[in-house]
């Protein structure tokens, strides 16, 4: 499966390589084209040719552009060419755009016909310049930017109209330069230019005097990701025959088309995206190349978003602006009938522009995922990650040295320095970060959502390289923060490098299939990256241990082969399983009565394989149930002597509730009975000793307990203690790490006495070099963990919240007492 | 690494980082040298044109020998391409007076020879040689071949070329290829002719008489649009062309010239089967014919074609108060163009 989607991975970004290297190919030999169109004729000698200059409307919908509306319409008056209007359609602003175009351009009302070629909201009032008869201001109803187009539409007077938007500067001989392919082809119906970003130049009364790189490096990237998109993308697909766009903030257009094709649709965010889409259902199949096209040398500027949240609401519109128009127009996806739009750039632009950045999103939960299933092929990821990072900065190398060919304005030294910067650095977390915004918008779409978010304007008057965009940055850094925390865990784990402790886990009381015995066992050694069988990160709890399997009721013994390439033998639990404990398991009761037992017990054969392996060098851990019943006291006696210490017999355990007959088995009611000579008549909470011979001790709490739990002493820490433990005493007393204490009273004390039962005893007990270990209590159980193994620095966590008392009891035992010890076992060398 | 060890996928991958590392390496590198000479062009271009503009007012004064020497020496110091650049530019700006020292300098710096290959190169090469001939009248001789090239843009680059300078008898070999080209190319083709100094008014003429109606199109259109010509015979004649387009342009024409003479002709056209000639007479007798037209145009108003009825409500405007007259009796019955024309007229002239 990992192979099937490593493939596919790798022939999705082979197609996406394919796509943007045709694409850069076929703008290298768009500008080289146009260089030598320019060389054999200036724009003016092919514009200004008497009637072959087509006279062109400039249509500018303006809503709350009070701040850069003045300067903007003077800049396109003020427009190099023989013949053009400017129409700004106010569309319903709430502040002062229509005041302050009528002042500055002392606007006298003119109740004109206009033409209703496309329907609109209505129409208030219609202005005429006094001073310049070439403007006309059309206040209405707010409808949108579409709906604004539309009207301009309808009150263009020329057969060209070019569509800007309100802040849009374009340079003095753009519309010379755009207007060509018109001259030359009756066919075309639309030409697009190519946007710069106005951040960082230098603008006088409208007019962009010196290009410059911003400040902000928000702004810079997307200085370098529009020379892709407008000299590669746009370009390239206008040398391949499939412009599927044109940008709505400088765009030419035959008005009979735009009529033709209804106008721009109301009801999309894209709209410009959208109206292309449409004029190419009326625009034959050999013309679809021809008709819509892309000239780099045209040029606007248009400011670009220095906030995230700005930024983030642009992205998000303009994929669902793209996902909507793909949508509406899906027919003509592999349609031969739209020539190369529908063979290739419609197909392109939904497979890799459209579910791209989902497509990218998994990749990168693919990348954790294998990782943390132990799948990952670390060289195959770092190489392919190295490719895709190289693929990104090639193709934004490519761009900006088709932005030196053609338009050549970054001429200040550390300029190149500065843009090659960027292209390398935006792969780094301004590419993920839009492709969040891109998700965002598409799960919008999806849900309906079709507002066009805030814009803020800074006007042209403010140097952009003061800008203090502070709003809306509180968020997008908790939120990067949260990620990054997210993040830094499980790549942290990830990168930590791994133990070289390998450890063979011996586990024969497996009744259920939860696997919950080692289940402790298992995480503590995922998280240490103590290798698993097969070299895998991550211990698989129902396969990586021998003994009993609970599914197929297998059981396998210990052989020295299993040992072979091991440093520790983990014998977590050898008591077995018997024939009852399937129903009492999953019962989660006690074994009510002994019952014949299928499974368990540590054989003789075993016992020597251990000793061999002990006094080859390896490390023995063994817990609670390790050599005790059913194992023969021979086999018994030998494991003493490999863990160096003396069983006495007793094991215990809490019981919430001695009256609940459920939870106390009957042989141990039965065999109190017959000692006190009484029947079992016991409330309340208490501990239960059980003899190998068969006597049984209760205290109760009250009676003979001072407190409800039996505790493990660590240190200054007392933390209780409520499963089944037993009583061993160390060879080596310095051995004892830490131990059990029984709160007694004195009527506790005495019968503790009587039956020779101490009231503290080990609980851990290792030499220094962990060769031997005895965890004398059911350690490698369950023990509430909940979190994923492969976060690093999760014990320490827990153990500091297990501190602070904010866990359960039971998984204090695993973060004060039982993952220290594991760690300190798989850190020691030996 | 260990090249055996790596599997076939793991392979490919580091073989495409290997080639993509060297793509990288290669554009950053192109890049810096393509910026650094684009760049070091650019500043001794700039110098030059400088340099040069100053130079070129002393040309043809008291030290017009030493400028002409110093303006060689500027040439000379630019590559070939930047020269034929700058003064192709220059010649573009200065006027006709200053030009032939430029063409002068051209020549003596060799760039004919560049120019002449160039002629014969590709299409844009060409293109680029006609801008220069224009620019700099024609120094290397060249538009008189370029005009019977084989690439339509070039053939109609070097007509206009050859018209703007004074030539067009010579043009007009290819204006028959021309002619036929293309609605746009016509219009082009047409405006070279008007602005042409001298007029081939003969030589028009006789072509007002040819077998191709685009042809015929093309002549009556220059004609139509020369300033001081005495053609409007042959334009009236034109009035009644068997091609339709020939009559548009002639009712075209006709309000051009301004030819009082030729109104009986264009009121007859009013009747033209085709709306598109009614509405271009419709234009021509408003203009030609001021108050008196309004008797004519006044039943166009209820002409089937709606551009029809919308040129001649925008017509009678200029009609003065016979033309509001016939507007006013057309809207009283409900017309809708007349009553459009008759608001808008009324709040342009009665003001807001």
């Amino acid at each position: 499966m990992t192979g099937f989607l490593n493939l596919a991975v790798l022939i999705y970004f082979v197609g996406l390589t394919a796509g943007y290297i045709a694409q850069f190919v076929a703008a290298v030999f768009g500008v080289i084209r146009v260089r030598r169109d320019l060389e054999g004729s200036s724009p003016e000698n092919v514009s200004l040719r008497g009637r072959a200059t087509l006279p062109i409307s400039i249509m500018v919908p303006a809503h709350n552009e009070e701040i850069t509306v003045v300067e903007s319409v003077r800049a396109l008056l003020n427009l190099r060419y023989p013949q053009h209007e400017v129409v700004v359609v106010n569309d319903g602003s709430k502040d002062e755009t229509l005041n302050k175009l009528r002042t500055a351009f002392a606007l006298e009302p003119v109740p004109l016909d206009i033409r209703h070629d496309l329907s609109t909201k209505p129409i208030r009032a219609v202005y005429r310049s006094a001073i310049n008869r070439r403007l006309l201001v059309i206040d209405k109803d707010n409808g949108g930017k579409a709906d604004a187009l539309n009207c301009a539409v309808n009150a263009a007077r020329f057969p060209l109209v070019c569509a800007v938007d309100a802040d849009t500067l374009i340079i003095p001989d753009a519309l010379l330069r755009l207007v060509r392919p018109f001259l030359s082809d009756l066919e075309v119906v639309g030409v697009g230019g190519t946007l710069c970003l106005a951040n960082g130049c230098k603008i006088e009364k409208g007019n962009v005097i010196e290009v410059g790189l911003p400040r902000k490096w928000l702004a810079r990237f997307q200085v370098v990701e529009y020379m892709r998109a407008f000299l590669v993308g746009r370009l390239g697909w206008d040398g391949l025959g499939g412009n599927l766009i044109v940008s709505g903030a400088f765009g030419l257009f035959r008005r009979s088309a735009i009529v033709e094709a209804g106008g721009y649709a109301t009801d999309s965010v894209g709209e410009d995206m959208e109206l292309i889409a449409r004029l190419r259902h009326k625009i034959p199949r050999w013309l679809q190349a021809r008709a819509i096209r892309h000239l780099p040398d045209p040029v606007s500027f248009t400011e670009a978003p220095e906030s995230m949240t700005i930024l983030g609401n642009q992205r998000d519109r303009w994929q669902r602006g793209l996902f909507d128009t793909l949508w509406h127009h899906r027919r003509m996806t592999l349609n031969p009938r739209y020539g190369a739009i529908g063979l290739f750039a419609m197909p392109f632009f939904w497979l890799f522009e459209l579910i791209g950045p989902v497509i990218e999103f998994f990749g990168y939960c693919y990348f954790l995922i294998t990782a943390v299933a132990g799948e990952l092929e670390p060289l195959f990821a770092s190489l392919f990650a190295i490719v895709a990072m190289l693929s990104g900065f090639g193709l934004s190398i490519g761009a900006i040295l088709l932005e030196e060919l053609s338009l050549s304005f970054f001429r200040a030294p550390g300029d190149m320095r500065k843009l090659v910067t960027v292209a390398l650095l935006e792969n780094f977390g301004y590419r993920q970060m839009l492709l969040f915004y891109r998700i965002r918008g598409m799960f919008k779409y999806l849900t309906g959502s079709h507002g066009w978010g805030r814009m803020t304007r800074q006007g042209f008057a403010v140097d952009y390289s003061r800008n203090q965009a502070t709003g809306g940055i509180f968020i997008p850094l908790i939120v990067i923060t949260l990620v990054t925390l997210m993040l830094a865990l499980p790549v942290a784990w990830l990168v930590k490098p791994r133990d070289n402790t390998h450890v063979l886990v011996v586990d024969k009381t497996v009744p259920l299939d939860s696997f919950r015995e080692h289940h402790r066992l298992m995480w503590m050694l995922s998280q240490h990256k103590a290798p698993a069988p097969d070299n895998r990160l991550l211990w698989n709890r129902e396969r990586d241990y021998i003994g009993y399997d609970p599914r197929s009721g297998d059981h396998t013994d210990l052989l020295d082969i299993h040992l072979r390439g091991k440093n520790v033998l983990y014998i977590a639990d050898t008591y077995g399983v018997y024939k009852d404990d399937y129903e009492a398991a999953r019962l989660n009761l006690e074994h009510l009565e002994r019952s014949r037992k299928i499974y368990g017990g540590l054989s003789l054969d075993e016992v020597k394989v251990i000793e061999r392996f002990a006094q080859a060098g390896g490390r023995v851990i063994a817990e609670f149930n390790s050599f005790a019943s059913p194992t023969e006291r021979a086999v018994r006696q030998r494991m003493e002597t490999i863990l160096r210490l003396k069983w006495t017999g007793w094991v215990a355990r809490k019981a919430a509730e001695l009256s609940d007959y459920r939870e106390i088995a009957t042989w141990i009611r039965k065999r109190w009975e017959l000692e006190f000579k009484r029947p079992w008549d016991l409330e309340g909470p208490g501990v239960i000793f059980v003899h190998e011979d068969g006597r049984v001790l209760v205290l109760r709490v009250g009676p003979e307990l001072s407190e409800p739990d039996v505790v493990v002493m660590q240190g200054d820490r007392r933390i209780p203690y409520h499963y089944w433990f037993d009583i061993v005493v160390a060879n080596r007393p310095n051995d004892v790490r830490s131990g059990y204490h029984v709160p007694t009273t004195a009527e506790g004390d005495r019968l503790m006495r009587a039956f020779g039962v101490p009231n503290v005893f080990p609980a851990v007990i290792h030499d220094d070099g962990f060769e031997r270990t005895y965890l004398a209590g059911d350690f490698s159980d369950f023990g509430g963990i909940f979190d994923p193994p492969w976060l690093a620095g999760i014990t320490t966590i827990r153990y500091w919240l297990s501190r602070a008392g904010l866990v359960t009891p039971e998984a204090q035992l695993t973060w004060e007492v039982y993952a220290p010890v594991i760690e300190q076992l798989l850190e020691s060398d030996g | 690494m260990n090249v055996d060890q790596l599997s076939l996928p793991e392979l490919i991958v580091v073989i495409v980082v290997a080639i993509e590392v060297l793509i990288v390496v290669v554009a950053i590198v192109t890049l810096l040298v393509v910026r650094r000479r684009a760049i070091g062009r650019e500043q001794r271009y700039d110098r030059a044109r400088s340099e040069l503009s100053e130079i070129i007012q002393e040309l043809g004064g008291p030290n017009d020998a030493d400028a002409r020497q110093r303006a060689f020496g500027v040439v000379q110091r630019l590559g070939r391409d930047s020269a034929r650049r700058l003064l192709t530019e220059l010649g573009e700006f200065l006027t006709i007076d200053l030009v032939e020292p430029l063409a002068t300098i051209f020549n003596e710096a060799g760039l004919a020879d560049a120019s002449a290959a160039g002629s014969k190169s590709r299409p844009w090469e060409r293109l680029r040689v006609i801008r220069e001939a224009r620019a700099l009248n024609d120094p290397a001789r060249l538009l008189g071949d370029l005009i019977k090239d084989d690439s339509p843009d070039v053939r109609l680059a070097a007509f206009e070329a050859l018209c703007a300078l004074g030539r067009a008898d010579e043009a007009l070999v290819s204006l028959r290829g021309i002619a036929n080209e293309g609605r746009l190319v016509r219009m082009r083709a047409v405006d070279a002719l008007a602005a042409s100094q001298p007029f081939p008014l003969q030589q028009l003429k006789n072509l007002a008489e040819s077998d191709s109606a685009a042809l015929r199109l093309v002549t009556v259109g220059a004609l139509g649009r020369a300033v001081g010509v005495e053609a409007n015979d042959v334009v009236v004649a034109a009035v009644t062309d068997s091609d339709v387009e020939v009559r548009i342009e002639a009712l075209r024409a006709l309000r051009d010239m301004e030819d009082r003479a030729a109104l009986p002709a264009c009121i007859a056209a009013l009747e033209d089967e085709f709306w598109e000639v009614r509405s271009a007479a419709v234009g021509t007798v408003a203009d030609l014919g001021g108050d008196g037209a309004a008797e004519h145009l006044g039943p166009l108003l209820d002409d089937n074609a709606e551009w029809v009825r919308h040129n001649v409500s925008l017509a009678l405007r200029r009609c003065g108060a016979a033309g509001l007259a016939v507007l006013r009796e057309s809207a009283a019955r409900g017309n809708d163009s007349a009553s459009s024309a008759l608001a808008e007229h009324r709040l342009l002239t009665e003001g807001a």
